[in-house]
């Protein structure tokens, strides 16, 4: 697992706006973990039903995420997001590059532009379920995004972490 | 202002005392995670060591302020918090922290069964000489740099009460057992300890600390000792150390001498307003005129009679604000709206170990 820079990887609410007028796709989803699976990994999370399940992938993030499993030479290669706790504002997103999906995870990928690999683990689902997973350009560099979080408000500050909706 | 001379005498125990602190939670945090877990939402450090601290909103705004003891345990780090559990706006602390636990090595148990709660104090422990780092916000915190040993005290479920001078202790017995100190210590009963806090101004749990309502530094938890303003992010620092840096701090929790002017026993309900009134001008008197209106309340929290003292006294903390502390202005807290209400005068005074601020022209030593 290749660690990224998180200050290239943050959040932004102000920036969920820019995501609407881009080329998205909700994603397939390729893989589940099952309760035995998170039993074994002693985590204390709850299984989403599948309808219930929705993440976007951008077609920008689509394509960077092919760019990179090309680059990696590695099929398998993915964007993987946790949510962890920290922060001046309780929560922040870990974003990862990995090179296998995790027992605890789902995978996703962009229904046409393949391979495009997006690990979440079962514990992190629910708290970035209905995002975007957008890839934005900018000047002072590029990196992937997660926006439109319905389940996140506010932010402190830096952009860094953000709260959770009660 | 000082307190008041003949009170100071008669209210203040300064011989051993013990006494049971009621209707206080207890939780056990522990787990391999569980240092680090609290070190990012705690407001005061944590690094193994018993403290005190607050949990604090996003916003900035007090949830619960706390009691953090180490337990003597097999492997994992395991704390215990100590906490005001009555409903509030807030929600309880357990379900507050296990939305935060994610994948975290850490376990959280209710364990209020198992615990109870003392206050031994008065015991000769000679006059505390304390620094004082204070912001030009008005933020003042204690230093403790000089200290040998660490502030809070190391024997597992035994914390030195810091909060102010004259505190004592703090003690987390086994439900059931007493504490060692009761066969030789004077042992009184829970309005002891609450009279203890008042007459050191030592605001404490719901009633004093609002949840969601009150901010840290108004409620002196960074004189008290329970914020740390240099340690990384916590839920809630953005607008605590904005504030220690740039803010002004308008209120304070001080102790206040509450007197009615008719005959009463009891004391005054908590969360009264207190309304500032300024005498009117006179041609004797021309400063008066010249003090500006005075906007805002100040609001009356913990009280205690104390007519056994005094007939129609009693004595408790109030948030007030600073503005209305000046001479030539009276502050009132009125409950004649209700029945059996009374009109109470309220007198503030600064505790005795609340710490002097350096004038401005020498520059407020800030300690960053």
């Amino acid at each position: 697992m290749t660690p990224v820079h998180t200050r290239y990887l943050s959040l932004s609410t102000s920036q969920a706006a820019g995501v609407r007028d881009i080329p998205k796709a909700r994603t397939v989803l390729l893989a589940s973990p099952t309760s035995k699976d998170l039993d074994e990994q002693e985590l204390d999370a709850e299984l989403i039903p599948e309808d219930h399940i929705n993440i976007v992938l951008t077609s920008r993030a689509a394509e960077q995420l092919r760019t990179i499993a090309a680059r990696e030479s590695n099929p398998h290669a993915a964007l993987r997001i946790a949510v962890e706790s920290g922060g001046c504002h309780g929560y922040q997103y870990k974003l990862h590059l990995a090179t296998e999906r995790a027992p605890d995870s789902y995978h996703f990928t962009h229904p046409d532009v393949r391979p495009s690999n997006l690990y979440i683990d079962a514990v992190s689902l629910p708290m970035v379920n209905g995002s975007t997973i957008d890839y934005a350009t900018e000047l002072i560099g590029s990196s992937f995004r997660v926006t439109a979080n319905p389940q996140a408000k506010g932010g402190c500050g830096c952009g860094i972490s953000w709260e959770m909706k009660d | 202002m000082p307190i008041p001379g003949p009170l100071r005498t008669l209210l203040l125990r300064t011989t051993p005392t013990l006494a049971p602190i009621r209707n206080r939670a207890v939780l056990s945090v522990s787990g391999s995670d569980a240092t680090q877990f609290l070190n990012g939402l705690l407001a005061n450090s944590v690094e193994g060591k018993q403290s005190y601290g607050a949990f604090l909103h996003a916003q900035g705004r007090v949830l619960h302020d706390i009691f953090l003891y180490t337990s003597a345990s097999s492997t994992a780090p395991t704390y215990l918090i100590e906490h005001d559990p009555t409903p509030s706006e807030s929600q309880p602390l357990l379900n507050l922290l296990k939305r935060f636990v994610l994948r975290s090595k850490v376990r959280i148990r209710d364990v209020t069964e198992e615990w109870a709660v003392w206050a031994a104090w008065g015991e000769s422990s000679g006059f505390e000489k304390r620094e004082w780092g204070w912001a030009t916000s008005g933020a003042v915190e204690p230093i403790w740099r000089n200290s040998v040993n660490w502030p809070w005290g190391t024997d597992h479920g035994v914390i030195l009460d810091r909060r102010a001078p004259g505190m004592g202790r703090r003690l987390l017995v086994r439900k059931g057992d007493r504490p060692h100190e009761a066969s030789t210590y004077d042992m009184l009963g829970t309005d002891a300890y609450l009279l203890h806090r008042i007459m050191h101004g030592v605001p404490e749990g719901s009633t004093d600390i609002q949840p969601l309502h009150a901010f840290p530094i108004e409620s002196n938890l960074d004189a008290m000792g329970g914020l740390d303003f240099r340690k990384g992010c916590y839920v809630g620092q953005e607008l605590t150390v904005r504030t220690y840096h740039t803010g002004v701090i308008r209120k304070r929790i001080l102790p206040v001498v509450l007197s009615s002017t008719t005959l009463t026993n009891t004391g005054p309900s908590s969360n009264l307003s207190i309304k500032p009134v300024t005498p009117a001008p006179t041609n004797s008197n021309p400063t008066v005129a010249r003090t500006p209106r005075l906007r805002g309340t100040s609001t009356l929290l913990s009280s205690i009679s104390t007519s056994s003292v005094n007939p129609s006294t009693a004595v408790g903390l109030a948030l007030l604000r600073l503005e209305h502390l000046r001479p030539g202005v009276e502050l009132f807290a009125d409950e004649t709206t209700s029945a059996n209400g009374q009109k109470w005068k309220v007198e503030h005074w600064w505790p005795e170990w609340w710490p002097e601020r350096p004038s401005c022209d020498q520059g407020a030593h800030n300690v960053n």
